[in-house]
C-alpha cells in the first residue's frame, strides 16, 4: 500500500520531467505533429542561431546569473561575518522569513517603483537637490540595456535564500571553537572568517548556489518587470518566440529553451568550477598568513530589510493617489477610486489563487512527508538530487514539452493541469524543508510508541507528527508560496484563462497604471504572510496545549535549521 | 389576387417569426453561459468598462462576460490554430474575440470563426451603415464580425509644455532634431508601434495607391525606402537614441505624463477625456491629428469556430452593439471610444464625439512585412 | 617573559566572585597548574587571559605579560596560545597546511611549505605532512595541534584540560611530549585540570579558593 502510493508519488512529481524534456527535444527538432510538422530538422535550432542579438542575450543571461549570484554570496558572506551569533543576530533570524516569504514578483515590482527613471528615488532628489533629470538618454535600473538593475534587484532578493541555507551550515562548522583557536593563532575575527570560515563554507553552499544561478538564468517574470528589451535576455527571448502567432515558428522557441538548458548547465558547472578553484585547487590563499577584510554586512542587511519594507508603503500609497506627477514626493490628489473598481473583479482573483494555493500546499505537504517516511524505510529511493532537478532546469524548457503534451491530450481540465504543475514545482521545496527536522528527529520516539502498541500510522499522528508540527506547517506556508508565486506554469497550462493575483501583477506591470499594480502587487506580497502567519500561530497553540513542554525542547519552534525553505 | 398576397404576407410574417424565434432561441441558450472574452488588457478605461458590460449582462440576459486579459491578440489567433490542428471544433477555449486587420485576415482564412452572424443580431438595425463597418483593412468581413468602435491614431500633448506640436510627420522630424530625447514609437510589432510605422508610410509616400494592394505584388523595398531613412534620422534623435522603446500605447501615455516624452500616441482620439477623469494625464492635455489626417479603422467583434459559448457572445455582442453600451463606451468619462451606431440612437457626451479626418488602412499584408523589415534593422 | 595575574577577580554579573582574588608570576619555562572541580570556572579564568571573556562575566584585576597590559587588548594580539581537549585542526586543510597557516606572516611563499615540514620532522611526524586530519589517529593530531600553536610564536601558552578526552595510556605518553615541548620553547604555562596526575613535577601548583556556591 506504502509501495503503491510511493509510485503515484514518483508518477506525480518526478516522471513529468522526462516528458516535459522529451517533449521540448522533439519540437527542437521540428517534430510537432499536431501543428504539422511530421519530419525532423535542424531548422528551429538554425532560426535560433540566426537570430540577429542571440549572442548578446545570451552573454546578458550569463552575466547576470554569474554576477547577481555571486554578489548575493559576497553580501550573504559580509552579513554572516559581521552579525553571525553576536547581539543583532537574533533580529537577523527574526526578519529572515519574512524577508524571505515576499514574493519575486512584488519584489521586482516594488524596485521597479524605487528606481525607475521616474520612480521614488529619483523625485527624492530631484525635489531635494534640484536636479534636473530630462535629459537621461538611458535608463539605469529598470530595463536598462546592460541589466544591471536586473542583477542588483536579483542579487538582493537571493540573499536571504542564502543566509538561510547558510545557518545550519554555519552551526555544523562550531564557529565558536573556530574563533577561539583562530584568534590564538593570531588571526582577528574578520581574518579567520575569510581564511578558515569561507573555504568551508563555499564548499558546502554548492547546491544553494546551484538553484540561485539556475533560478538566475532561467528566471522569466523578474526579467519581464526589470530586464532589457532590446535585446532582452534569453529567457524573455525564448518566452517571447513561445508566444509567436506563427505556430510553424514553435521549433525555433524549443531549440531556444535546449540552448538556454544548456546554459544553464554550463553556469553550473561553472559555480562548481569556481568553487574547486578558490577551496581545493588553487588553495595557498588559505594557508599564506593573516590578512583579511572585514565587509559591511551589518549596512547590507540593513539596506536589504529596509528596501523589503519600503516597498509595502509605497504600494500602498500608490494605490491611493489620484494625481501623482514626476517629480512630486507625494501624490498631489488622493482617491478610492482604483480600490473600489478592482475590487469586484479582485475578489475573485484572490479567492482562485488561495484556492489553489491551499489545495497545492496540501497535497504537496502530503507526498513530502510520504517521500520522506518512505526514505526512512527503504533503501531504495529518490535520490535527494532527482527531487530537486526541477529547481533547477528552467521552468520554460519543461513546461514547453508539457504543453506540446497537452495539446495531444486536449482536454478542458485547465484547473487539473493548473494544480497539478503547481505541485510539481512546489514538491522540490517542500520535501527540502522537511529534510532537516525528518533527520534530525529523534527515531527512540517512534520506537517508544510502537513498542507501547501503538500501529506505525497512529505512531506517526500521535507522536511524530506532533513533534515535528512546526516544521510541517512551515513547510505546508512553504508549498503554499510557490504555489501563489507560479507565472509561467500557471499561464501556458491554464489556457488563459486562470487568473492569479501574480499573473495579473504581471500583465498589469506592463500596463502602466501604477495605481492598479500596485493593488495587485500588494496582495501578491501579503498572501503569502497569511499562510506563514497562520503557520505560526497554529504551531504556538499547538505548544500552549501541550502537557509535557519537555519532549518539545528537541525540536524548538523557532528553530532556524528545520527551515530550508528556498523562496517562493 | 388576393389568396397570393395573402400567401406572401403569411410567408413573410412566418419567416419574421422564425426570425425571431431564433434570436430567442438563442437568448434561452446563452443564458447561464460563460463568455471568455480575449481582448487587450492595457488599459484600466476599457477593462473597467467590460467590468460593467459584465453586470449588466448578467442581470439583464444571465451571460457572465470573462474578459481574459491579452497583451496582443495574436497570442489568441494561436491558440486557435494550435486547436484547429488538434482537431478540437468544440468545446473551445476562446469564446470572442476583439480583433480587426491582420488578425481577422488570418483568422478568416484559417477558417477559425463561426457565423455569419451579424446580421442576425437585433442591434444590427442601429448600426451606422455609411461607415465601412463590411470591410475590415478592405477585407471584406462576410457577416464574420461585428463592428465595435471606431480607432484614429492620434498624438497627445501636453499644452503647458507644448503648444504647437508638429503637423506631419516631417515636422516632426525637425521637431526631434531641435528637441532631442523627446520623441519616441512604441515598439513592433505591439499595435500602436506598427501602426506608427503605417501612418508615416503613408504620408511619406503620399498615400500612394500601391499600399491597398498586397505586399508581395509591389516592389517593397523600393517603396519604403523613404520609411527607413527617415526612421535611421529619427532614431539619433529619439528619445534614448532609439536603443529602447516603450512597449505600447499606454507607457507613452505615462512617460508624457512623468515629463519624459512630449507626445503620446493613441487609437482612441477621445483617450485625453477619460484618462484626464482617471487621473492619469493632466488637464491640460489634448489630442491632435496630423493635417493630412488620423490613420482610421474599425474593430470588430468576432467569434471562433469553436467557442464552447457562442450563444452566449452572440448575446453580448449583441449587448454591446445596443445603443445603451454604445453610449457608455462613448462616454468620455468613461472610455470615450466613437460608437459605430448611427448619431440619433446615441445619449450623453458619446453623441457629441467628433472624429478627425481619417485616412484609410493599407492592405493587411503590410502590417507583418513592416513589423518583420523592422525588427530586422532595429530588433537589437 | 613573564606571565602576571593581578588581583584578578571574576564576577558574574556583579553576584558573588567565582574566587578569591588571585596572585600568579609565571617566568619563561615555568608551568603553573590550576587546579579545581569541574564547572568551577577555570575555563573562564582561560578565557579572560586569552581575551574571550563572555559578555556575562565582568572582572577586576590585570593581565599582565611582561609589564604589558593584556586585560583590554583584542584576543588575536595577545599571542596567547592556547591548547584544547579538541585538537581543532581545520578538516579542510591538510596536516602541513594546518600548520603553515600558524606562521607568522613574514614568512612567505614556498618557506611557509618549508617550514612546516620542518617543523613536522623535529618531532618525527613528517610522514604526516600530506594527510588530512581525519586521516591520522587521535594522538597524532593531539600533538600536530600543539606543534601548530608553537609555530605562532605565542609568548605565554594555556592549557585547557588538553589531556582529559585522551585514553590513560595516550595520556601518558601525550602529557610527557607536551611538557617537553614547552620547555624546549621556554614559554610561561598555565595549565588547568581536574587531574591530579597532570601535574607536572617543578611545576607551581596554585591552589584557588574556589567559590563553589557558583558550581552550576
Amino acid at each position: 500500500m506504502f509501495r503503491a502510493t510511493y509510485l503515484l508519488l514518483i508518477c506525480i512529481v518526478i516522471i513529468p520531467t522526462l516528458p516535459g524534456i522529451i517533449g521540448v527535444m522533439l519540437s527542437s527538432f521540428s517534430y510537432i505533429p499536431p501543428v504539422g510538422l511530421d519530419s525532423l530538422s535542424l531548422q528551429g535550432y538554425a532560426d535560433v542561431l540566426n537570430w540577429p542579438g542571440i549572442s548578446t542575450s545570451s552573454l546578458l543571461t550569463l552575466f547576470t546569473a554569474l554576477t547577481s549570484t555571486y554578489l548575493a554570496l559576497t553580501i550573504c558572506f559580509a552579513i554572516l561575518q559581521n552579525l553571525w551569533r553576536n547581539k543583532h543576530w537574533k533580529r537577523v533570524e527574526l526578519v529572515l522569513s519574512p524577508l524571505l516569504a515576499v514574493p519575486h514578483v512584488a519584489f521586482a515590482i516594488g524596485f521597479a517603483f524605487l528606481f525607475a527613471p521616474t520612480g521614488l528615488t529619483t523625485r527624492v532628489i530631484s525635489t531635494l537637490f534640484g536636479v534636473e533629470f530630462d535629459d537621461i538618454s538611458t535608463s539605469w535600473l529598470v530595463h536598462d540595456p546592460y541589466a544591471i538593475g536586473l542583477t542588483l534587484a536579483l542579487a538582493l532578493k537571493e540573499v536571504p535564500f542564502l543566509l538561510l541555507m547558510s545557518i545550519p551550515i554555519l552551526q555544523q562548522l562550531e564557529i565558536e571553537k573556530l574563533s577561539k583557536v583562530g584568534s590564538s593563532l593570531g588571526y582577528s575575527p574578520s581574518q579567520l572568517w575569510i581564511k578558515v570560515v569561507l573555504p568551508q563554507w563555499l564548499a558546502k553552499m554548492r547546491f544553494p548556489l546551484f538553484a540561485v544561478v539556475a533560478y538566475a538564468s532561467s528566471v522569466v517574470d523578474f526579467a519581464l518587470i526589470l530586464g532589457p528589451n532590446t535585446p532582452p535576455t534569453l529567457a524573455m527571448l525564448v518566452w517571447q518566440w513561445f508566444n509567436d502567432p506563427d505556430l510553424q515558428l514553435l521549433p525555433r522557441a524549443a531549440s531556444g529553451a535546449i540552448l538556454l538548458f544548456i546554459l544553464t548547465s554550463f553556469l553550473l558547472l561553472l559555480v562548481l568550477l569556481i568553487e574547486k578553484f578558490a577551496t581545493h585547487y588553487f588553495k595557498r590563499w588559505q594557508y599564506s598568513g593573516r590578512a583579511g577584510i572585514s565587509l559591511p554586512g551589518a549596512s547590507f542587511f540593513g539596506i536589504i530589510t529596509l528596501l523589503s519594507i519600503a516597498i509595502f508603503p509605497l504600494m500602498l500609497i500608490w494605490s491611493y493617489a489620484q494625481r501623482w506627477r514626476f517629480p512630486d514626493i507625494m501624490p498631489s490628489r488622493f482617491s478610492d477610486r482604483f480600490w473600489e473598481s478592482e475590487w469586484p473583479s479582485f475578489l475573485p482573483i484572490i479567492s482562485q489563487s488561495i484556492a489553489i494555493a491551499l489545495i497545492t500546499a496540501m497535497v504537496t505537504l502530503c507526498l513530502a512527508v510520504l517521500a520522506h517516511e518512505y526514505r526512512i524505510k527503504n533503501k531504495l529511493h529518490i535520490p535527494g538530487y532527482v527531487v530537486a532537478i526541477p529547481m533547477l532546469i528552467p521552468q520554460l524548457s519543461i513546461l514547453f514539452g508539457l504543453q506540446i503534451a497537452t495539446l495531444y491530450v486536449s482536454s478542458e481540465s485547465y484547473y487539473l493541469w493548473v494544480i497539478w504543475s503547481h505541485i510539481f514545482f512546489a514538491f522540490p521545496f517542500v520535501y527540502l524543508s522537511l529534510d532537516g527536522p525528518w533527520k534530525s528527529y529523534n527515531q527512540n520516539y517512534t520506537r517508544a510508541a510502537l513498542s507501547l502498541g501503538k500501529s506505525p500510522l497512529q505512531a506517526f499522528f500521535m507522536v511524530k507528527s506532533r513533534l515535528l508540527l512546526p516544521s510541517i506547517l512551515y513547510a505546508w506556508a512553504i508549498g503554499a508560496s510557490v504555489s501563489l508565486a507560479q507565472y509561467l506554469p500557471t499561464l501556458i497550462l491554464g489556457g488563459g484563462r486562470i487568473a492569479t493575483v501574480t499573473t495579473e501583477a504581471v500583465a498589469l506591470s506592463s500596463g502602466f497604471d501604477r495605481r492598479v499594480t500596485a493593488i495587485y502587487a500588494l496582495w501578491q506580497a501579503l498572501l503569502p504572510f497569511v499562510f506563514f502567519t497562520t503557520a505560526i500561530l497554529a504551531s504556538r497553540l499547538q505548544h500552549k496545549a501541550r502537557v509535557k513542554p519537555a519532549i518539545y525542547q528537541e525540536s524548538v519552534p523557532n528553530d532556524a535549521t528545520s527551515r530550508k525553505p528556498r523562496h517562493p | 389576387m388576393t389568396r397570393l398576397i395573402t400567401l406572401i404576407f403569411s410567408l413573410l410574417t412566418v419567416t419574421h417569426l422564425h426570425a425571431n424565434n431564433s434570436w430567442e432561441e438563442i437568448t434561452n441558450k446563452a443564458d447561464g453561459q460563460t463568455v471568455y472574452f480575449h481582448a487587450w488588457g492595457g488599459s484600466q478605461e476599457i477593462n473597467n468598462y467590460l467590468r460593467w458590460a459584465n453586470s449588466q449582462l448578467q442581470q439583464q440576459h444571465g451571460v457572465t462576460l470573462k474578459h481574459v486579459k491579452v497583451t496582443d491578440i495574436a497570442e489568441t489567433t494561436a491558440r486557435l490554430i494550435a486547436e484547429k490542428a488538434a482537431g478540437k471544433n468544440s468545446g473551445g477555449s476562446v469564446d470572442m474575440v476583439w480583433i480587426n486587420g491582420e488578425n481577422f485576415k488570418s483568422m478568416k482564412s484559417n477558417k477559425l470563426l463561426f457565423g455569419p452572424f451579424v446580421d442576425q443580431l437585433p442591434s444590427w438595425q442601429y448600426v451606422d451603415q455609411s461607415l465601412p463597418v463590411d470591410s475590415d483593412f478592405s477585407v471584406p468581413t462576410d457577416g464574420l464580425e461585428a463592428p465595435w468602435g471606431v480607432g484614429q491614431l492620434v498624438f497627445i500633448h501636453d499644452t503647458q509644455k507644448l503648444n504647437n506640436p508638429p503637423a506631419s510627420f516631417s515636422e516632426l522630424l525637425s521637431y526631434a532634431k531641435a528637441y532631442p530625447n523627446r520623441i519616441t514609437y512604441p515598439k513592433p510589432p505591439a499595435f500602436h508601434g506598427t501602426s506608427f510605422l503605417k501612418a508615416l508610410l503613408i504620408e511619406l509616400t503620399n498615400n500612394d495607391e500601391t499600399l491597398s494592394q498586397p505586399t508581395e505584388k509591389v516592389d517593397f523595398q523600393l517603396i519604403t525606402a523613404p520609411l527607413w531613412k527617415y526612421l535611421d534620422e529619427l532614431h539619433t534623435v529619439a528619445w534614448r537614441k532609439g536603443t529602447q522603446f516603450p512597449s505600447g500605447s499606454a507607457e507613452t501615455l505615462q512617460l508624457l505624463d512623468d515629463g519624459q516624452l512630449d507626445l503620446a500616441i493613441t487609437f482612441n482620439p477621445n483617450a485625453v477625456f477619460s484618462a484626464q477623469e482617471n487621473g492619469t494625464l493632466a488637464d491640460s492635455t489634448v489630442a491632435y491629428a496630423m493635417d493630412t489626417g488620423a490613420l482610421s479603422n474599425i474593430h470588430f467583434l468576432a467569434i471562433p469556430w469553436n467557442a464552447s459559448a457562442s450563444e452566449g457572445a452572440q448575446v453580448a455582442i449583441n449587448f454591446l452593439l445596443s445603443p445603451e453600451a454604445q453610449s457608455r463606451k462613448g462616454d468620455l468619462k468613461i472610455w470615450g471610444d466613437p460608437s459605430v451606431l448611427q448619431n440619433q440612437y446615441l445619449t450623453g457626451t458619446a453623441k457629441n464625439t467628433q472624429l478627425f479626418k481619417s485616412i484609410a488602412e493599407p492592405h493587411p499584408s503590410w502590417q507583418v512585412a513592416l513589423e518583420t523589415e523592422w525588427q530586422k534593422r532595429y530588433g537589437n | 617573559m613573564t606571565l602576571r595575574l593581578e588581583n584578578l577577580v571574576i564576577r558574574k554579573q556583579s553576584s558573588t566572585p567565582l574566587f578569591s582574588p588571585i596572585n600568579i608570576t609565571i617566568d619563561s619555562g615555568e608551568v603553573a597548574v590550576v587546579m579545581g572541580p569541574s564547572g568551577c570556572g577555570k575555563s573562564t579564568l582561560l578565557n579572560l587571559i586569552a581575551g574571550h571573556l563572555s559578555d556575562e562575566f565582568n572582572f577586576e584585576g590585570r593581565v599582565l605579560l611582561q609589564d604589558n597590559d593584556l586585560s583590554y587588548q583584542p584576543a588575536h594580539l595577545r599571542h596567547v596560545g592556547i591548547l584544547f581537549q579538541d585538537d581543532l585542526l581545520f578538516p579542510h586543510l591538510n596536516i602541513w597546511q594546518n600548520l603553515a597557516f600558524a606562521l607568522p606572516n613574514s614568512v612567505k611563499g614556498i618557506q611557509r611549505e618549508n617550514r612546516a615540514i620542518e617543523a613536522l620532522r623535529k618531532v618525527s611526524l613528517e610522514q604526516l605532512a600530506y594527510s588530512y586530519p581525519e586521516q591520522i589517529s587521535g594522538g597524532q593530531r593531539a600533538r600536530v595541534s600543539l606543534v601548530r600553536m608553537l609555530l605562532a610564536e605565542p609568548l605565554v601558552v594555556l592549557l585547557d584540560e588538553p589531556f582529559s578526552k585522551l585514553d590513560k595510556d595516550l595520556r601518558i605518553q601525550f602529557r610527557q611530549w607536551v611538557f617537553e615541548q614547552l620547555s624546549k620553547a621556554n614559554i610561561p604555562t598555565l595549565l588547568v585540570t581536574h587531574d591530579e596526575g597532570d601535574v607536572p613535577i617543578h611545576s607551581q601548583l596554585v591552589q584557588l579558593d574556589w567559590n563553589i556556591t557558583n558550581v552550576r
